[in-house]
């Protein structure tokens, strides 16, 4: 599992079986710092995450799990929302 | 997964039977670094210039495909209608 920030989402209607009313994201790959640390990706979302939320995001096989069930056509997934304690702590 | 831009068919007659009857296209990656054209097997019945998303996972595409192993991995998932943010 890694971290990532949320850029926006991705709007599709028409999609592979087993996605159809599916959330997408599309993210940034990033560091403990919220540093970037690879380039755009698309992941599905299981948690409501929006724009500029650091998530929690599996690849590869897991992805699919994340779902509920494993034939469903995706490689990466958001399955958690992080906390901003830094911000929180300084009031922001 | 990867947003990316078809170019077009990449029909095929001679074929590992796995690939049989399964709608193959060229698409463009649009991340830049990683970028470049993969073929992609179609579930979203996309065309030429298209917006779509990619997946590149093996499992999912064999448990999808249903056929036990075969050599697939590069699926086009969603025909993308707008990215917001």
């Amino acid at each position: 599992m890694k971290a990532g920030m949320v850029l926006g989402s991705v709007v599709a209607a028409r999609v592979a079986e087993g996605l159809e009313g599916k959330r997408f994201l599309l993210a940034l790959p990033v560091d403990e710092k919220d540093r970037p640390v690879g380039g755009e990706f698309v992941a599905c979302d299981v948690v409501g995450a929006g724009r500029g939320a650091r998530v929690i995001w599996i690849g590869g096989k897991e992805a699919a799990l994340a779902l509920g069930r494993d034939e469903v056509p995706v490689d990466a997934t958001c399955v958690a929302i992080l906390e901003r304690h830094g911000r929180n702590k300084e009031g922001a | 997964m990867e947003l990316a831009r078809v170019l077009g068919p990449a029909p095929s007659n001679l074929k590992h039977p796995a690939l049989a009857g399964l709608k193959l296209v060229f698409a463009e990656t649009e991340e830049r670094g990683r970028g470049g054209v993969v073929v992609a097997w179609d579930l979203a019945d996309a065309g030429r210039g298209d917006r779509v998303l990619i997946m590149r996972e093996g499992g999912a595409a064999m448990r999808l495909l249903g056929r036990g192993a075969a050599p697939v991995r590069t699926v086009l998932i969603a025909h993308v209608d707008r990215v917001d943010g």
